[in-house]
């Protein structure tokens, strides 16, 4: 089966990656090229700089087309910035024909109607992803196809963006030339990577931790029942180690990248944690327990500011899979042990499946949503109508 | 209301200044409480009660401005205070800010209060400019660690007081007491809109809710008359201090207004009042209008008005006419007070408030953790 290579690129905070898969006969996704540069111009996921932003696109592009060996003409973007929301919207229509039971029509019908939902002018919709139908009073059918009854219901999870925000990112694209060909929610994509059929589901929270941003998707019931982005990140804890230190940006990062860590060790105590000199600047120590608990109270919070969301929707309970954590932050020492604290349900790291090809790329959780916009963008242009949940996907294409 | 019991809980020096003032002010007030690191001050009343915490490690020598200390001995000293919690429904904690003992103690009964499912409202004073940055930006700190632990925060910024004073008028003695029966004044009238019920009444979560709209800073103003004229209290209210000739109140983003009267207080002296301060300022700023008729309050009339602050620190929005000098907003909103504090990389980016606290700022500081400095490798 041969395919076009696919591209997904994701504009971070925190890096621009790029990177080129293909599908293999069996199904996997070969990943062929991948393209990475530190980001400039992008804080808490928003574009604050578009020349460097441009600038870092062009490296990743490039970097990838040489190790993939492909002329890269359209990507498949991966956004967490702009904004982005979620609600639920239902939509109901009178069966056509009450004696042959809903038809593929009707199924059609009300999902064109839950599809429409009145936004404010500059916001602009990214998903809308089919959840649960009703017959009459029964409600929580899955597919609905030849049941007996007069009213058709849906609720249409709709995933929106500010117009303007996403747009910054499509720009930076067009820039170089390229076009754009979808656009898609990171933690979606994350999910699409790491999370298996069981997973779905029993039920899972995925957090996609992110440099500038948090993304979080909830499987519960077998559909996906909210997600919604914090413009809350590890970028923040280096901010926190900078500020409650006094110390550079580029000295906390290495602080956090190399001592810090979301759980308290035993005797950390009384430890301290000794900075080495740089150029201009001189050797220094911190407290261990003082590093801890400026991390431990900007995840806790993190985690707590999601917790208290689901808790709130009651959907806490039906987390059986627990909560997988994937995106940079994933990196961070203890931080399944800080999820778990607060979730109280067991956190493990994602891991992408199904994926072979260049390694680094599909080891760490860090490439889960680039690597699942590979997979998204796949099933979408085969069309292919695998059923289930993403039966119900639409797709919006921006800025075209 | 008023079956619901109230604590008032002064901390430090400023704590016991105020508490003081308004015992005496006050007759019936509610249940006081001083929390302090030093011995009882001597003249306070006895109707106050006293905790001194971090006895054995402080010696009652006060905390020498550290507010890593005073966190310490109040977290110690919780068991003490947890009795006197109980039956509370609700609970105004008062704290010069800026210091070791209040700055630090404050958000750790704030949040050990709402733990138990108390109403909390903080009320923080932030020191006069010559008592340096440092002071400042640790007040600022403390603030913002007390916005995060109590349900709401009231912010009374004493630079205000000064700024446009003649030199002359600036006597010292008379600059201090005017700050302490300010927030005496501002407590005394947060009792009393809180325990009376109105003909319109102003409850808890309408004064919560102002204040984590805006930039979640908060203050609140009082004036009051006995002339005839209600209007004269208007007139009054606008002309203090802390509303910097009503900037404070163009920039805001929104108002809450009680008016307490007497017998004699109408529905036109109501208007009066309302359209005085309208004459002067955007209304579409006043959400809230409470009306308190006290037969106690003969022939006097007493405004309050609480005041979300707007977070825009730009240039002066068009000053009303007649208004003279047109100072700009930048100016006396004093840039960077809380907006900014410690949002380091985030400045230039606009800010993610989540239930009312501005997640740019570390959680550290909002919780009120302390944290040690850096030291050099060498020591």
């Amino acid at each position: 089966m041969a395919t076009l290579p696919v591209v997904a690129l994701e504009i971070g905070t925190a890096k621009v990656c790029t990177l080129v898969g293909e599908v293999r006969e069996d199904g996997n996704i070969l990943i062929t090229g991948i393209g990475q540069t530190p980001s400039f111009g992008v804080r808490k996921g928003q574009v604050v700089n578009l020349e460097k932003v441009v600038e870092c696109v062009r490296i990743a592009i490039q970097g990838a087309e040489e190790i993939g060996q492909v002329d890269i003409r359209e990507v498949n973007l991966v956004v967490a910035g702009g904004d982005i929301q979620s609600l639920v919207n239902p939509g109901c229509v009178p069966v056509f024909d009450a004696s042959l039971g809903v038809t593929q029509d009707d199924i059609s019908e009300v999902m064109q109607i839950a599809r429409t939902v009145n936004l404010p002018p500059d916001r602009e919709i990214l998903h809308s992803i089919a959840q649960k139908y009703s017959v009459d009073f029964q409600t929580g059918i899955l597919n609905p196809e030849k049941m007996q009854g007069s009213r058709l219901s849906l609720d249409m999870l709709i995933m929106h963006g500010s117009r303007s925000l996403l747009g910054h990112f499509v720009n930076a694209v067009h820039n170089l030339g390229l076009d754009v060909t979808d656009i898609a929610y990171a933690g979606l994509c994350a999910a699409l990577a790491t999370l298996t059929p069981e997973q779905k589901e029993c039920g899972a929270l995925l957090l996609d931790l992110g440099a500038g941003t948090t993304s979080y998707i909830v499987y519960a019931d077998e559909v996906i029942a909210d997600a919604g982005v914090l413009a809350v990140g590890g970028d923040h804890i280096t901010n926190d180690i900078a500020q409650g230190f006094n110390l550079p940006l580029k000295r906390a990062e290495n602080l956090k990248h190399n001592s810090g860590t979301a759980i308290l060790e035993e005797n950390a105590s009384f430890q301290r944690i000794t900075i080495p000199a740089e150029v201009g600047f001189s050797a220094c120590s911190v407290s261990a327990m003082d590093l801890y608990m400026i991390i431990y109270a900007r995840v806790e919070e993190i985690f707590m500011l999601v917790q208290q969301n689901l808790e709130k929707k009651g959907l806490l309970r039906q987390l059986g899979a627990g909560v997988i954590l994937t995106g940079g932050g994933a990196k961070l020492k203890g931080i399944t042990d800080a999820a778990e604290r607060v979730f109280d349900m067991p956190c493990a790291i994602g891991r992408p499946k199904n994926f072979s090809g260049m390694s680094n790329a599909y080891e760490g959780a860090e490439y889960a949503a680039p690597l699942g916009m590979i997979r998204y963008a796949l099933k979408n242009a085969r069309q292919a109508p695998d059923g289930g949940i993403w039966k119900g996907m639409f797709k919006k294409i921006m800025g075209r | 209301m008023q079956d619901q019991q109230i604590l008032f809980i002064g901390l430090g020096d400023a704590g016991g200044r105020s508490l003081t003032q308004l015992a005496r002010d006050q007759p019936d007030h509610p249940r006081l409480i001083l929390i302090d690191t030093m011995d009882r001050p001597s003249q306070l009343p006895e109707c106050i009660d006293f905790l001194r915490i971090g006895a054995k490690e402080l010696r009652a020598q006060g905390t020498g401005g550290d507010p890593r200390l005073g966190h310490k001995a109040m977290t110690e000293a919780m068991p003490g205070l947890r009795p006197l919690l109980q039956h509370v429904s609700m609970l105004v904690l008062f704290a010069g800010l800026g210091g070791g003992t209040g700055t630090g103690a404050a958000p750790v009964i704030l949040s050990e209060a709402r733990r138990q499912g108390i109403l909390t409202l903080g009320i923080g004073s932030l020191p006069f400019d010559f008592e340096g940055p440092r002071r400042l930006k640790k007040a600022e700190h403390g603030f913002l660690a007390m916005q995060e632990a109590a349900d709401g925060a009231i912010c009374l910024p004493h630079q205000r007081l000064v700024t446009g004073l003649p030199p002359e008028g600036l006597n010292a003695a008379k600059i201090f007491r005017q700050a302490d029966q300010l927030v005496a004044q501002c407590l005394q009238s947060l009792w009393q809109v809180l325990t009376r019920r109105g003909v319109i009444n102003v409850a808890f979560n309408d004064l919560c809710t102002l204040m984590r709209s805006g930039s979640g800073r908060c203050l609140m103003v009082c004036a009051e008359t006995a002339a005839a004229d209600k209007k004269t209290a208007a007139i009054k209210l606008m002309r203090h201090p802390l509303l910097e000739d009503g900037a404070i109140w163009r920039a805001a983003h929104g108002c809450l207004l009680n008016i307490t009267g007497g017998e004699d207080l109408t529905l036109h002296d109501i208007r009066a009042i309302v359209e005085e301060l309208g004459s002067q300022l955007p209304m579409e700023r006043l959400m809230m209008t409470g009306v308190i008729c006290d037969g106690q309050l003969a022939q006097r009339t007493r405004l309050v008005l609480f005041v979300a602050e707007g977070s825009a620190i730009t240039k002066a929005s068009p000053a009303s006419p007649g208004a003279s000098d047109q100072k700009t907003i930048s100016k006396m909103v004093q840039p960077g007070l809380f907006d900014d504090a410690g949002r380091g990389r985030f400045k230039d980016v606009s800010p993610t408030v989540i239930h009312g606290s501005n997640l740019d700022i570390p959680a550290f500081i909002r919780r009120g953790i302390p944290i040690q400095k850096v030291r050099d490798a060498s020591s």
